[in-house]
């Protein structure tokens, strides 16, 4: 469906917004919410994803057509999401896991630890807060490779074309992702272990 | 034979394991430790409670003046891409031809030739040589400023065999001869506008 609706996209578009925004309507709520969990920010991640619809329809005539509409124009979200990051210097790469070295040898990364106080544990608002600053927190690959599958239902295979590479380091982002969420989000995700449980 | 997995091995595997995207021979290896092995039954329930918890997260909606601004952005990128493209593919090669057109008519006028314009065209440039800067013009990427160069250093070869004549060289091409003194004052002034040696 998706195939069908970009081919008949690519024969119009040239002299019609209103035809292209017909076709881009089915990602627009989507890209902005990945927008959002990338960014944190509500004014940012309405300018990432218009940036990136405005940089689709820019280049429409190099989307191939017979391949997925959605997964290129999540490719160039991603991709503007990573230069901006790179421009402002807050790329970075490592994990959280990983202990930093001084001169004075290794020291283990301190994660606030929440287990402490689960009564805390509050309303549905100040719990999507807690997920958002923990989702912030991890390492740019880590996050979009979760946001993606875990909020936005990507496959691992579409995660690999739109993030450009194998579905091995998605498997690999993911788990990492995830695991540094639960130490982040203790309380509440041994509290739902444990209601599992019960 | 399924050979045992270890715990580390399991535990990097929880999370595809969790999504359903292991293949077959791993998940039968991931299944079989999983039944003996409560530490790692542990660490997949708190796997799939982090994945639920995200689950959580209320979805936003799109702001009201998401599109609006949008299609502004991409209105006014339409306009000056509508007078960037004119000007590219419509007045550019234009420009280009109607130059090429005038040419070999100034050269003509200059030299003070009794030739007429029709004859004076086909004397100046080469057939070959025009038709090779038209069919260029239209082609995309082409370089005008380049074209405009061949014809104009095409011309001027042609049009200083014309000069050389009255000293007794000889002319490579039937081209225009004026006579006498004031002709070739004509011909060396003309010349020198051609090679931009003098501004009139």
């Amino acid at each position: 469906m998706l195939n069908t609706q970009a081919l008949a996209g690519a024969q119009y578009r040239e002299s019609n917004i209103e035809a292209f925004e017909e076709l881009v309507r089915t990602y627009d709520q989507k890209l902005y919410r990945v927008a959002l969990r990338l960014t944190g920010n509500a004014d940012e991640a309405k300018d990432l994803a218009q940036e990136a619809l405005f940089r689709a329809y820019r280049s429409f005539d190099k989307f191939k057509i017979g391949t997925s509409f959605e997964k290129w124009l999540f490719r160039i979200a991603s991709n503007l999401y990573i230069d901006k990051l790179r421009k402002h210097g807050k790329y970075r790469f490592e994990s959280l896991d990983e202990p930093i070295a001084t001169k004075d040898g290794y020291i283990e990364k301190t994660l606030p630890d929440w287990t402490g106080n689960p009564e805390e544990i509050v309303e549905q608002n100040e719990l999507s807060e807690k997920i958002q600053a923990a989702l912030q927190s991890l390492p740019i690959n880590y996050r979009m490779a979760v946001v993606l599958y875990d909020l936005e239902g990507f496959s691992y295979e579409e995660i690999s074309g739109i993030l450009d590479c194998s579905i091995g380091t998605v498997r690999s982002r993911i788990h990492r992702g995830r695991r540094l969420l639960r130490k982040k989000l203790a309380p509440y995700v041994y509290q739902e272990t444990e209601v599992g449980v019960g | 034979m399924i050979r045992n997995m270890t715990c580390e091995k399991v535990r990097s595997l929880l999370s595809a394991y969790i999504d359903s995207e292991l293949d077959y021979q791993e998940l039968r290896q991931v299944e079989l430790h999983l039944l003996d092995c409560t530490y790692c039954q542990e660490e997949c329930r708190s796997l799939r409670a982090t994945k639920d918890l995200l689950g959580m997260l209320e979805s936003p909606q799109l702001p009201r003046e998401f599109w609006p601004e949008l299609k502004e952005r991409i209105n006014s990128h339409s306009v000056s891409e509508f007078y960037r493209r004119l000007l590219v593919r419509v007045l550019v090669p234009a420009c280009a031809l109607l130059a090429l057109a005038i040419l070999p008519i100034a050269l003509s006028s200059n030299t003070g030739a009794s030739k007429g314009l029709t004859e004076a065209k086909t004397d100046l440039v080469e057939p070959y040589i025009r038709e090779y800067v038209i069919s260029e013009l239209d082609r995309p990427f082409s370089d005008k400023t380049s074209l405009g160069f061949v014809a104009t250093a095409q011309a001027v070869t042609m049009y200083s065999s014309d000069l050389l004549e009255p000293y007794g060289h000889p002319t490579p091409h039937k081209g225009v001869t004026p006579s006498g003194q004031t002709g070739r004052k004509t011909q060396i002034d003309a010349f020198k506008r051609v090679m931009f040696l003098s501004p009139k």
